[in-house]
């Protein structure tokens, strides 16, 4: 109880001073007013009376002072006077606390704006109502497959059935299916946007509603809704947008409604544009193996308040099982609910793998740098023993000198955060330019929220107490009587202290470089992968002919006439045509297995495919392992043939030679004639995956199955030796001569779409490649800096041996070997603990042994060297010592 | 009569003022001046409780949370904080009367009074 009338007290003295001083006030002239009274019955005269009460009172400033210093009020007056304390010493130190507050805003900054963006990605929840009660169904399916950041879609009228057998778990279902469109309006020329084929309902389910006029009321009417930063840039914000008719892929729509500033779509790796009724039209895009393109969808619900997601996924998957799939080759195993996060859940763990490499390469920096300041904090508190003597000895108590020292400390930290905190928003802001690289095209929304506020605010405090804290412990530490006498009594103690102080930093800097060496050999060997093709030279167009009403029969003649003409351009070596635009993410997979029953019984496999004109081998130079690639040979009076890479023949034919064997899948069996080298297919970094290429001549054997619009949209593969910009041109002009209204979707060099998808690793890279030269950077100033002070502490020492005949190099010989001994420890402490922390990174690193030789011999190479210059400089410095100088310095 | 000033007067033993304000306002709730009145008559004008050091002790037994400060009207119809002894002041002020007496007692073997 007493605690609790103490604080009490302390806190309305603390929040009322000038009330409180009111009231003392009040009480002393009560007293005094007794007191002369009192003075007066005991027979004083009038004003004795009143100097004898003054008098008894004793000491009135004192008093007050007394009281005062006594209750809370003590500590904002201590730290007020720390503070102010602390600035005038900076103040006078400009260099010092430049460099320092310089060296923490760098650490704190990076630190910062890695964060800012692990932030955005990973922690922000998404713009919409509730997020954590959004969850995304995703079917397990086998047979015909399409893939959308990492979901698999499913036929909408599934996701009908999906939506009428889980009312009781979903508030809501809705659907999407992300694709691009050619937006034309007004006069101007079409461009090419993101947007979405969305169910009438998605805003609802989101929770999202319209910035202006109104969202979808059906899941036919020909309505578009803009996203607001479209509705920004390319309307200019103007409210009659609502009901203007605008063309999606030259089919008109009215604008019904603008999204809310900050929607931009469920995921923040895909910044929308429009959203458009799911069955307004008969859209392409990324199809679905039926031939009701544009149709299949990702579907989404919000779970019933009360509704556990166990339970939701015990009903959804129950659907899946009774609900027979609408293709026959389809077979549904089940379905699961994943949470509906802005990083899908299958491109989180490569996310948080390149984020947490190079959030870890900053803390480093941070790390360093922090070591710098606590370095010259120590050689500041040892330069500062004779006023902290001064100090101790008038009486100020060692507490109070440590609470001193720490606001100092305080103060150079809190200024490095708040320069930190600035340059993040700058470097955030230019690593957010890269994002849409990246992710093609999504726009990520860097702007500091609290979290990232808070954190930078955590990053300072901790590293201030952290690195504020000893050299305040060290330097309060004053030995009096010496200290005061010559100002340079330096103990053996201390001289230990500053050489723990040596090994401590490099070993600190042997962890970071060691890190950053493993993290960037990991990124190159990621850079280094093998594509499975000769992209140079090549270039990739897309071409769509569902938009302008052709039938197969007629695709069929306008393709084949665009690759005999293509391939009679001048430089152009040979062209063919495949489905799908190589490591775009859009892969087309099915079920396979060997139609001959083995000695192990039938393993299946699920196969990534694609469907090819004959060229295509050529103008992607395939490498063949066995066999033979594909022809014009093979066409549907032929055998129907298939070419398989590596990974498939071993899947399922771990011992045998798989030409001649037959395979079944896609509704046929097909003879092995050729085996591919293996290569890369949907992502970059991938795990090898088994992949299988079938003869366009042949489709009439899968056509019952994929339907026949399926072959309206087709990828030309041209390799060529003119530049990749006439070229594409070129066949720009060739696809408008066919025909004009059909227009080309895409077309870029093949290495442009290889250097996309590594670009998350070369960004990677080049960000731990800068923040690992900062670190070394920081590293060998801070060695520097700690062994020239070392050796500057010495500097008596060596005037006398230089004064008693000793030469230049004996001196320098002591000074090396000193050096050479702390190097040798300081390396050997920070190999072990880099192999304790590189364990701990291990999750990070792929391809590569967190002990890998290479980087840790490198790095302690090149700290040696550092270190041993950093030493040699003083060295010699201390050999042109004057020994009379240094003397009478003391 | 002679006045305070004439008579001999001791210094207080350290510590001990915080005892005598306890001890005090055990009998009740008085302000300041009443404490050093009733401090100083209790001990026949012995021990003179300077007032500059009253109001000290004072603050410190309230940030021990030992006694609670109020204002209420005194007699002569002005207004003055009251000093009242909290549960805690009054087990402190047991505990600081056993710790005087043991301590009183010693002087006073060493002294050869036992």
């Amino acid at each position: 109880m007493s605690r609790v009338d103490a604080l009490r007290h302390r806190v309305s003295v603390f929040l009322h001073p000038r009330r409180y001083a009111r009231e003392l006030e009040a009480e002393r002239r009560f007293h005094l007013d007794l007191e002369a009274m009192q003075q007066r019955h005991v027979g004083a005269a009038e004003d004795e009376a009143e100097f004898t009460a003054r008098r008894q009172f004793g000491n009135v400033t004192y008093y007050g002072e007394e009281t005062r210093h006594m209750t809370s009020l003590r500590i904002s007056d201590a730290l007020m006077q720390d503070l102010r304390y602390a600035v005038r010493t900076l103040r006078k130190s400009p260099g010092f606390t430049l460099a320092a507050v310089f060296t923490l805003a760098l650490g704190i900054g990076a630190t910062t704006a890695v964060f800012s963006m692990v932030n955005a990605l990973l922690l922000r929840p998404l713009p919409v109502a509730q997020p954590d009660r959004l969850f995304n169904i995703n079917e397990q399916r086998v047979g015909a497959l399409v893939r959308w950041m990492g979901q698999e879609k499913i036929p909408y009228g599934r996701f009908l059935s999906y939506r009428e057998g889980t009312r009781q778990v979903f508030s809501g279902l809705a659907a999407q299916n992300a694709t691009s469109f050619s937006l034309r309006a007004g006069s101007e020329p079409a461009t090419t946007v993101s947007g979405a084929l969305v169910s009438a309902n998605y805003f609802d389910v989101l929770g999202v509603r319209p910035m202006l006029g109104r969202f979808f009321s059906r899941d036919d009417e020909p309505a578009v809704v803009l996203s607001h930063r479209l509705w920004q840039t390319r309307f200019a914000g103007d409210r009659n947008v609502i009901g203007q008719t605008i063309y999606l892929n030259s089919r008109p729509y009215a604008v019904a409604g603008v999204a809310p500033a900050g929607f931009s779509g469920t995921t923040a790796l895909m910044t929308l544009a429009v959203w458009v009724p799911v069955k307004s039209a008969p859209l392409s895009g990324d199809m679905g193996v039926s031939g009701d393109m544009g149709s299949w969808v990702a579907p989404f619900g919000r779970l019933r308040p009360g509704v556990t997601p166990a339970y939701a996924t015990a009903v959804v998957d129950a659907v899946a099982k009774r609900v027979p799939p609408d293709e026959p080759q389809s077979r549904v195993r089940g379905a699961r609910l994943e949470p509906m996060t802005s990083v899908p859940a299958s491109e989180h763990r490569g996310m948080v793998r390149f984020l947490g490499m190079v959030l870890a390469a900053a803390a480093l920096v941070l790390l360093i740098a922090s070591a710098n300041i606590a370095g010259m904090l120590l050689a500041r508190a040892v330069a500062r023993r004779r006023e902290m003597a001064v100090r101790l000895a008038v009486g100020a108590g060692r507490g109070r000198l440590i609470w001193q020292l720490l606001t100092e400390s305080a103060v150079l930290f809190l200024l490095g955060g708040v320069g930190g905190f600035l340059l993040a928003l700058w470097l955030a802001r230019l690593l957010a330019a890269w994002v849409p690289e990246l992710t093609g095209g999504a726009v990520l929304d860097v702007t500091p929220d609290l979290r990232v506020l808070g954190f930078a605010l955590v990053l300072t405090a901790a590293t201030g107490i952290l690195f504020g804290l000893a050299p305040a412990l060290r330097a309060s530490r004053a030995e009096l009587v010496p200290a005061l006498k010559d100002g340079a009594g330096r103990g053996s103690r201390s001289a230990r202290g500053r050489s723990i102080f040596v090994v401590a930093q490099l070993a600190l800097s042997v962890v970071l470089l060691v890190a950053t060496g493993l993290f960037v050999r990991t990124l190159r060997s990621a850079l280094a992968v093998d594509p499975g093709v000769d992209p140079d030279g090549v270039v990739v167009a897309s071409v769509d002919l569902a938009p302008n009403g052709y039938d197969e029969a007629r695709g069929h003649a306008f393709y084949s006439s665009l690759i005999e003409h293509v391939s009679a351009l001048p430089g152009v070596e040979s062209a063919g045509l495949a489905r799908y635009v190589l490591l775009s993410g859009n892969v087309e997979t099915s079920d396979i297995e060997p139609a001959e029953v083995g000695p192990k019984g039938r393993t299946r496999v699920n196969a990534v495919f694609d469907v090819v004109s004959p060229g295509y081998f050529r103008a992607l130079s395939s490498p063949l392992v066995a066999g033979r690639v594909l022809s014009a040979a093979d066409d549907e009076r032929g055998t129907p043939v298939v070419v398989v890479n590596q990974t498939l023949a071993r899947r399922l034919w771990p011992d045998e030679n798989p030409l001649g064997k037959h395979v079944r899948t896609l509704d046929h069996d097909w003879e092995v004639v050729g085996v591919l080298r293996d290569g890369r297919y949907e992502s970059i970094d991938e795990q090898p995956q088994p992949f299988m290429v079938f003869e366009l001549g042949q489709r009439s054997f899968m056509a019952p199955l994929l339907g026949p619009t399926y072959w309206l949209s087709m990828t030309l593969y041209v390799r060529t030796r003119i530049p990749a910009a006439q070229v594409i041109q070129q066949i720009r002009g060739q696809v408008r001569a066919l025909d004009p209204n059909v227009a080309v979707a895409y077309a870029e060099p093949l290495t442009d779409v290889i250097d996309r998808a590594l670009f998350p690793q070369r960004v990677a890279a080049r960000l731990i490649g800068i923040f690992g030269f900062v670190g070394l950077l920081l590293a060998a100033i801070g060695i520097y800096g700690v062994l020239a002070y070392h050796v500057a502490q010495r500097t008596r020492e060596f005037g006398i041996r230089l004064a008693l005949g000793a030469r230049g190099g004996d001196v320098v010989r002591s000074v090396m070997r000193r050096g050479a001994l702390l190097i040798v420890m300081g390396i050997a402490v920070g190999l072990l603990a880099a192999a304790a922390v590189t364990r701990l990174v291990s999750g990070l690193l792929y391809g590569i042994s967190p002990l890998d030789p290479v980087t840790f011999v490198v790095a302690p190479l090149v700290l040696i060297v550092v270190a041993l210059v950093a030493c040699w400089i003083p060295a010699r410095r201390a050999t042109r010592v004057d020994p009379v100088s240094a003397l009478r310095a003391e | 009569m002679p006045t305070r000033a004439d008579r001999p007067k001791s210094p207080l033993l350290q510590g001990t003022l915080d005892l005598l304000i306890l001890q005090t306002l055990s009998l009740g709730p008085l302000h300041g001046y009443a404490i050093a009145q009733h401090i100083a008559r209790r001990s026949q004008g012995v021990l003179q409780v300077e007032q500059g050091s009253l109001y000290p002790a004072l603050e410190r037994l309230l940030n021990k949370g030992w006694v609670t400060a109020t204002w209420k009207q005194s007699p002569t119809k002005r207004q003055a904080r009251y000093y009242t002894l909290t549960a805690s002041g009054r087990k402190q002020l047991g505990e600081a009367r056993s710790s005087y007496d043991r301590v009183a007692a010693a002087i006073g073997r060493v002294l050869g009074r036992a």
